[in-house]
């Protein structure tokens, strides 16, 4: 009987003590964490802000689910790791054993190395603690600033307007979110930002100093813009919790460093989830992925490898989904925000709705790379399976109508989209018939090239 | 579970737009008005109030619904549902919930109280001699009450020598049923009552609140379709049609019926009092031949092909009344159903308990009709053999479909084998009642069942939990635990249906907004993290999940059975 100690109880944590239950009936899964006693999704922490849901449902398992597939739940802060003789020390003096330790202790949000940049009212928005504080914060808040674009800038920039609350968001770059998304992509979510009253944009702006006495009251960026403020927002990137490993001999670099088989350097020690770096990425992946899908699927390759049964963690095909205010985003497969010189790109943009969609291609053989899309909902399992089929351009767009994923009765703009593209290309593809997309999926449409 | 160690509020921040305060306004003032007249005042002239109380309900409504969404972009918008009194059970939903319930309470058991001016008088009271005949009493009591709008005689004794006992004089409506008179004047020609106030308020808040719901969803064309289909449903089908026929063809009063209201919700149906209407009705009139076929045939054909094609949302959210009720007044309370599995439990047992009482009541009510009488309605004739022989092959069809669902399906659902032996239990009554002759086949007399049900079922769960707790237990109260037509439409969607809601492959992040906002509880997000379809009995098919899926991952599809259920999940990028 393994005795396996999880530290952390995110996403990738849980997921983990899930699938081992899944595969062993018989080994014994503890997960510790200090931020809750219960799993529940970061990601709708925003949505208990905006009044949408509470934060027990945030919770994905009604309590009975621990008890019943026998994972016991500490509430606690792992202090220390003593790899050599296998044990935690806590911060309430216990001692927990363990055969085998899997670190899924996330990642915390960066803060500024500026004086003040510990002032009441400035924070970040990751945990429970933080939504809180948040809360908190909010209570006679009347105008905020949220600095850094990107997802968790979008996010806390939405959720501060819902209360009414004047926020002004400044971000460094010309368009938005150019460090991942094209320019196309960035000025379609700027032009929406401009529709939400409350909002106010500072593009190409940085925060210079932070001004308050106990609380903060403005903050002056480096143009020389003040913008008063009781709330700041920091949303400029997020960085592995990977202390705990580091002082017990885990080799570090951005994350806790780990194989393709998620060990780390120390036997029976194992890492998933946002605290990790991968010291080698396939398919054009990154070596840090802090999204919540890597986590999820670390989380399900680890439980194999660590009851011995050693399996790479091979996530195939990158794919990832977002909400810019009222903007749904998906992506599948790498889109770059500049081309590489054997990409080809099609851009086509509804003319009066906010539907972008984003191809890009190889330019010799036509084979696809990958898609930005927003505004429309596209298949996963259709996409995935193309991406790792590496099909051409010609079957994504003649097969469009299938692969749309919108609810009944949307329109795919199938034809405008298809009609567009043999226009640029000069190419002369036909639009298929919509069809059971589960077809799509087992036939075997053989690549025409690659 | 967990909870945030902090209390969270967010009233501070929340205010009014100048369109929700004039909106307010107007709807508070044309409520004020049916307020009035629920506590008992009589308006005169009651056409201009009531049409000052719709019209400023209406443009109330309208200007409240452009007050919230004109400012706002399209999408998602349930900012402050949790933190508002009226849709987190707060005290203004246990006001509202209990002012609803007592409304109820009073419409179906208290309706004199509305204004519905009924009176018994025995010949003493009336100082009418009790040797006068039914049409010289009917006469004599006239002259007493010229604005009487109603009259019928109890008369003693035999034959020839009958004697007057007593009047029921219904006078003319007040109060609150009174202001609803011009409008019942106009669509039927004559006098409001209870029923027609409920039908009148009830479809005209389908009506306006649909609206809204148009406006809220407008970027979302499954919800604008379904929305302007269940609104055209009630408004025609329910309200406006039955009225008008019913009026022009006073000797075919199944007009006046709901054509789209199908056994066993509409339980009135196979009861021995409408065979009896059927009858007498279709000796002058074909609409009681077809009124019968079409009830019989919307049951057992159109029902279980169209749910086979489309689930069972074709009824439940595209058509049906109490649906369409949830759907609009109700928007605002879907997040309130419980999503416990425990209470998943209680509603399984629950609601086809209720299916097996609709069915031993109308069985109950049938049975000694046809044993009794040789059943006619134009070219169909049903001899007391042909309905035995009937129904038992009817219930062995059923029986066969029952023990088919439990053949083909995975986890072995034992309820199935529970309605199977039920059915057979009920087939045996019947051949014990047609062996010994007892017309009475389930122990006491189709009145008593036929007023039970009625009692438990068509008034108390229906109306009084089912709408009178909206705010507090959620919109679907009746639709989940109750509606013996939900249960029937939903054992074919669990095990015999091209519909399912697919999960698009890995892209579930868990948030729950899914579970939250699905008012027939269903645990959605548990099925979506897995990467599973969401195939279950209760779905009505509303499509809300899918549109406050912040991150595109749910459809509602039809599509072939083969891989509809996927019994080992997995999902899209980890392999």
């Amino acid at each position: 009987m393994t005795n396996i100690v999880i530290i952390g109880n995110g996403i990738a944590g849980v997921t983990a003590a899930r699938h081992i239950r899944k595969i062993s009936s018989d080994a014994q899964i503890t997960i510790i964490s200090s931020e809750s006693k219960y799993f529940f999704s970061r990601t709708a922490l925003m949505y208990v802000f905006m009044g949408h849901m509470k934060f027990e449902h945030t919770q994905p398992y009604e309590e009975f689910f621990w008890g019943k597939n026998r994972i016991n739940l500490i509430q606690d802060h792992v202090e220390k790791i003593n790899p050599e003789d296998s044990s935690l020390n806590l911060k309430t003096g216990e001692i927990l054993k363990y055969d085998k330790l899997i670190i899924a202790t996330g990642s915390k949000y960066n803060k500024f190395d500026l004086p003040n940049s510990d002032l009441k009212g400035v924070q970040g928005m990751y945990s429970k603690q933080d939504l809180e504080e948040l809360f908190e914060n909010t209570q006679d808040c009347k105008s905020a600033a949220v600095i850094g674009g990107g997802l968790i800038g979008v996010e806390l920039a939405e959720m501060l307007i819902s209360r009414g609350i004047e926020t002004h968001f400044v971000v460094r770059e010309k368009t938005f979110w150019s460090g991942v998304l094209p320019e196309a992509e960035g000025k379609m979510i700027m032009e929406h930002f401009k529709k939400h009253h409350h909002l106010h944009m500072h593009y190409e702006e940085e925060l210079a100093e932070i001004k308050g006495d106990n609380r903060v009251t403005s903050v002056i960026t480096k143009k020389g813009t003040e913008i008063n403020c009781s709330v700041v927002g920091l949303s400029i990137g997020v960085s592995a919790n990977k202390k705990l490993a580091e002082e017990c001999g885990i080799e570090c670099d951005k994350g806790i460093l780990v194989n393709e088989y998620l060990e780390t350097n120390l036997p029976n020690i194992f890492a998933v989830g946002d605290c990790v770096q991968l010291k080698d990425a396939k398919d054009g992946r990154r070596t840090i992925e802090q999204v919540w899908y890597a986590g999820r699927m670390m989380g399900e390759a680890i439980a194999p490898t660590v009851l011995g049964n050693k399996k790479e963690y091979n996530p195939g095909p990158w794919f990832n989904s977002a909400k810019f205010f009222d903007i749904e985003y998906q992506t599948y497969g790498i889109v770059k925000p500049k081309l590489e010189d054997n990409e080809a790109e099609f851009v086509w943009q509804h003319p009066t709705e906010e539907i972008l969609l984003h191809f890009v291609f190889d330019k010799e053989n036509k084979t696809f790379i990958g898609i930005n899309n927003f505004g429309l909902r596209l298949r996963h399992d259709l996409m995935d399976k193309w991406l790792r089929d590496k099909q051409t351009i010609q079957i994504i767009l003649e097969n469009f109508e299938t692969v749309c994923f919108d609810p009944e009765f949307h329109r795919a703009y199938g034809k405008d989209i298809l009609n567009a593209y043999n226009e640029k290309y000069n190419t002369n593809y036909q639009m298929n018939k919509k069809v059971w997309w589960r077809n799509l999926l087992e036939k075997n449409t053989r690549p025409v090239h690659g | 579970m967990d909870n945030l160690n902090i209390s969270v509020t967010a009233k501070a921040n929340y205010k009014l737009t100048a369109g929700q305060k004039i909106g307010l306004a107007m709807s508070t003032i044309g409520l004020f008005i049916l307020l009035i007249a629920w506590a008992g005042v009589t308006f005169d002239p009651a056409w201009l109030y009531i049409s000052l109380s719709l019209g400023l309900m209406l443009v109330g409504i309208a200007t409240y619904t452009y007050g919230t969404y004109a400012h706002e972009t399209k999408g998602i918008k349930n900012n402050n549902v949790w933190f508002r009194s009226l849709t987190s059970r707060g005290s203004l939903a246990w006001a509202g919930g209990i002012l609803l319930t007592l409304f109820y309470i009073q419409l179906y058991y208290f309706s004199s109280t509305l204004g519905l001016n009924n009176q018994t008088l025995t010949s003493e009271e009336l100082s009418i001699p009790i040797t006068n005949s039914e049409e010289s009493a009917t006469k004599l009591i006239e002259a007493q009450y010229p604005t009487a709008l109603d009259i019928s005689i109890s008369m003693d004794g035999v034959e020839d020598a009958q004697t007057f006992k007593s009047a029921k004089i219904r006078l003319q409506n007040t109060g609150f049923i009174h202001l609803f008179d011009p409008v019942s004047k106009i669509l039927r020609g004559k006098a409001a009552d209870q029923w027609f106030l409920y039908g009148t308020l009830y479809t005209f808040v389908i009506l306006f609140l649909g609206l809204k719901f148009i406006v809220k969803y407008r970027h979302n064309r499954y919800q604008l379709i379904r929305t302007i289909s269940v609104i055209f449903a009630q408004l025609i089908f329910a309200y406006f049609l039955p009225m008008i026929l019913e009026s022009f063809f006073t000797d075919s009063p199944s007009l006046g019926k709901d054509f789209k209201s199908i056994w066993p919700l509409e339980y009135n149906f196979a009861t021995a009092e409408t065979m009896k209407g059927l009858e007498a009705e279709s000796v002058n009139s074909v609409s009681g031949t077809f009124y019968f076929v079409w009830g019989i045939f919307l049951f057992l054909i159109f029902t279980p092909i169209i749910t086979y094609f489309v689930g069972k949302r074709w009824y439940c959210s595209w058509i049906c009344g109490c649906g369409g009720l949830a759907e609009t007044a109700g928007d605002s309370f879907r997040h309130l159903s419980s999503k416990k599995e425990s209470v998943w439990k209680f509603e399984r047992i629950i609601i086809h308990s209720v299916m097996v009482f609709a069915l031993v009541m109308s069985i109950g009510s049938l049975y000694p009709y046809f044993s009794g009488n040789e059943f006619k309605v134009g070219f169909i004739k049903i001899t007391s053999n042909g309905y035995f022989w009937g129904s038992l092959v009817l219930i062995a069809l059923a029986m066969t479909g029952l023990l088919y669902a439990y053949k083909q399906s995975k986890s072995k659902h034992k309820f199935l084998l529970v309605g199977t032996t039920i059915l057979a239990g009920i087939a045996v009554l019947i051949i014990i009642g047609k062996a010994t002759g007892n017309t009475q086949i389930f122990f006491t007399d189709s009145k008593t069942l036929k007023k039970t049900y009625g009692f438990f079922i068509g008034a108390a769960f229906s109306g009084i939990a089912g709408v009178g707790f909206y705010p507090i237990l959620g919109n679907r109260v009746w639709c989940r635990f109750g509606c013996p037509m939900a249960g029937y439409m939903g054992i074919f969607q669990r095990f015999k249906s091209k519909f399912r809601i697919t999960t698009n492959g890995g892209q579930c992040i868990s948030c729950g907004n899914c579970s939250v906002y699905c008012e027939q509880g269903i645990d959605v997000r548990a099925y979506a993290q897995k990467g599973e379809n969401i195939i279950r009995s209760s779905c009505v098919g509303c499509g809300i999940c899918s549109a406050v899926c912040p991150r595109g991952v749910l459809k509602l599809e039809n599509g072939p059975e083969e891989g509809r259920i996927i019994s080992e999940p997995k999902i899209t990028g980890s392999h």
